[in-house]
């Protein structure tokens, strides 16, 4: 459960990618993903360029339950933020993806979530999760860091905060590569966004 | 991260059932405004679409939150000041509960969202949380919570090296018989073990705190371990022993909790001696702490200090190893932060090299505060004269070895070089503009607390008495930081077997124990050689 998106040739693991954008906080790593695997939750396929999670209520227990709310479906576009040729080392680009301003950013060692030839390449959304900071890149260790409470999120590890207060990983932006031509698309956001109540309206 | 994250959350509804509680977790407090309302109902963003209302005109803090302030369409960062939150996948869950307008636990099963929201409103936090605290809304229990999956449900014993269910009745039956086992063997009281020697040593539980307890398990356990088993070694909770956590404190005057969150806004110096307190009690920390030494409780001060001006705040952090609290103080205000790392075990010593220092070089700042306290002890407070000149002779030895031989000595035992312990006593102790002695708060916990624990929080009291952190005016204390909210109903445990009531053994205690009259300096010199 543990793989990652990657672009094999510009061509896409329809369904891998699906998966992983079910998981939502995937950074957890191995073993806590089997717990995390989704009970309850439906893939659905769909056309390559759109990431759709869906939650199903289980309701065997529950006698005359109110009918579940409708489940949410988050679709995202498919959108190119970068050349990879554009990246230098541990120096985030900033892009516009939706309505967020992102960091592209080249890690120099593999990370979770990561793409390109290293498999190096992350993309997040930089705004502290706990009270909604602008984050500082800190190139020595590859953190992000808030200067109002000092949260620190480690970018090699899907976002996963290392100090601080935050009460999730920093939402990472799920990204595909296109080996021809090196370019970065960006295809999900696998968290939610300081300040929003969701990401994109749901479907 | 026991649930999938959507991206998503549900706001409540208008019509959420909406109560308030206090965090389950560590010393601070903090506010939280809880809501319960059925799966498939939502609230919208506006004002008066949803149930998130937050009213209280607070003047103390000069703050005033308005039903129609809370816009969920306006978050912005740090805007839970303003009233408006915002809510995080792990403040929100699903889980299903019954319904009780029929009576509480009679009704059906229902699909109910519940939302634990840092509250606003709240002078502790304002709205700010932890990690601990923000994820306090997912912690309730759900169905669809994992986490779930992994707790024990069952006794289990080891058999050949590995961990076996077993069922209630043989886990009591083999407790039984290995305490009777023991019993019957060696007795209870092994006095070939020495003074205090016990066969049984009871390490039980002794109140609820998070994890629920209560008086039940408070008292059952004590009836068990003191009627039952009649062994006098009980430990409790995370002590040593049956007893108090930190008598020092207690015999010094004050108490273990001296003062508000209001006082650390105020303080013109802050302590903080064996806590850790950004990870440990993080909103006191990064809400009151950072605030005040970043000079934003500027204007509180101004009106509380009635003349007295008001100067930039420094940080004194006392730990061996190098903090997260350090880093965080140092990167707020890098040059008014000062780091000692003593060796481990030698606060003692460190304490008392700060307070010769004081002694001899602030001289009038220690003048001033005794005038204080000889005062109040005219009015009726307690002041031992006595108590103190011993401190001053025997402790801190001043008329037996010189300043430079005092801190040469300091600075070998600590390994805190000398330049930095006549630092933090210039911090302490040099008289702010006009004359003013400052106002020292300091606050220690385990790192005191478990280290030779009740001379160790002595050095630590004495050191506040001279500095004047035990005024009683805003803006000081000496406390420890203590490790979560206390306090649950019970009756007071059963009164020990044994007839010879043990206490920890303050040289008050002692005098009584022994029938030492103190009443003259030299009955007190006795005491101690």
């Amino acid at each position: 459960m543990s793989e990652q998106t990657g672009g094999k040739g510009g061509k896409v693991d329809s369904t891998r990618r699906m998966i992983i954008a079910a998981i939502g906080g995937l950074a957890v790593g191995g073993a806590l993903g089997y717990f995390l695997t989704p009970r309850g939750v439906e893939v659905k396929e769909v056309p390559v360029t759109e990431t759709v999670t869906r939650t199903v209520a289980r309701t065997e227990t529950v006698t005359a339950a109110p009918p579940p709310s409708q489940p949410p479906i988050l679709r995202y576009p498919r959108v190119r933020l970068a050349n990879v040729r554009d990246l230098r080392p541990r120096e985030p680009l900033t892009r516009q993806y939706l309505n967020f301003r992102v960091w592209v950013v080249k890690l120099g060692e593999r990370a979770v979530g990561g793409i390109g030839p290293d498999g190096d390449v992350v993309a997040f959304v930089p705004i502290c999760t706990h009270m909604g900071g602008a984050l500082a890149f800190n190139r020595n260790n590859n953190c992000a860091v808030c200067p109002i409470h000092y949260s620190q999120f480690d970018l090699t590890r899907g976002g996963k905060m290392v100090s601080g207060h935050g009460t999730q990983f920093l939402p990472q932006v799920m990204l595909e590569f296109d080996e021809r031509t090196g370019d970065i698309y960006a295809v999900g956001i696998n968290q939610l966004v300081y300040g929003r109540v969701k990401n994109i309206e749901g479907v | 991260m026991s649930f999938r994250h959507l991206g998503r959350i549900v706001i409540p509804p208008p019509n959420a059932e909406r109560y308030t509680t206090v965090c389950q977790f560590c010393n601070v407090g903090c506010g939280y405004d809880v809501y319960v309302w059925p799966a498939g109902e939502e609230g919208g963003l506006k004002p008066g679409e949803h149930g998130v209302v937050y009213k209280i005109k607070d003047t103390v803090y000069d703050r005033e939150l308005k039903p129609e302030s809370t816009d969920f369409t306006r978050i912005e960062p740090l805007s839970h000041y303003l009233g408006i939150p915002w809510i995080s996948e792990s403040m929100v869950v699903r889980t299903i509960r019954r319904d009780w307008f029929r009576g509480r636990g009679t009704g059906e099963w229902r699909e109910v969202y519940v939302a634990q929201i840092p509250s606003p409103e709240c002078p502790i936090n304002k709205g700010n949380h932890s990690i601990r605290g923000g994820t306090n809304g997912e912690r309730n229990w759900s169905p669809w919570n994992v986490a779930g999956a992994r707790r024990l449900k069952f006794p289990m014993v080891r058999f050949g090296g590995r961990l076996e269910v077993v069922t209630w009745d043989y886990a009591i039956d083999l407790v039984a018989r290995v305490v009777k086992g023991v019993i019957d063997k060696w007795g209870v009281d092994n006095p070939k073990w020495g003074k205090e020697g016990h066969s049984i040593f009871a390490h039980r539980m002794d109140h609820g705190g998070g994890g629920g307890g209560g008086m039940i398990e408070n008292v059952t356990a004590g009836l068990f371990f003191f009627y039952g088993v009649r062994t006098a070694f009980a430990r409790i909770h995370n002590r040593p022993f049956f007893g108090p956590e930190n008598p020092a404190i207690g015999d010094a005057g004050p108490g273990a909790m001296n003062n508000s969150l209001h006082d650390l806004r105020l303080a013109d110096v802050i302590v903080f001696w064996g806590t850790n307190p950004y990870t440990t009690g993080t909103v006191m920390f990064i809400e009151h702490a950072l605030s005040n030494l970043r000079g934003a409780t500027a204007d509180e001060k101004g009106r509380w200090f009635d003349g007295e001006p008001v100067v930039d705040t420094y940080m004194i952090i006392v730990d061996p190893r190098k903090t997260e609290t350090v880093e965080a103080a140092r990167a707020a205000a890098r040059d008014r932060v000062l780091h000692l790392a003593p060796e481990p075990g030698t606060d003692i010593v460190l304490a008392n090299a700060i307070a010769r220092v004081i002694y001899e070089k602030y001289r009038n700042t220690v003048d001033n505060i005794l005038q204080v306290y000889r005062q109040a002890a005219q009015r009726g407070f307690g002041w031992d004269e006595n108590a103190w000149r011993l401190y001053i002779e025997e402790a801190l030895e001043i008329n037996r070895k010189p300043l430079d031989q005092y801190l040469a000595e300091a600075e070998r035992i600590t390994g805190v070089p000398r330049r930095d312990i006549e630092k933090a006593a210039e911090i302490l102790g040099a008289p702010k503009p006009g004359g003013y002695p400052k106002r020292v708060w300091l606050m220690y916990e385990k790192g005191i607390i478990w280290n030779q624990n009740y001379r160790s929080i002595y050095a630590l009291v004495d050191l506040c008495i001279m500095t004047g952190a035990l005024r009683g005016i805003a803006g000081t204390g000496c406390q420890r930081q203590g490790g979560h909210q206390e306090g649950y109903a019970g009756p007071e445990p059963p009164p020990p077997p044994w007839t010879n009531e043990r206490l920890h053994m303050s040289p008050w205690n002692f005098a009584k124990l022994n029938r030492i009259e103190l009443k003259t300096y030299d009955d007190y010199k006795r005491l101690f050689h």
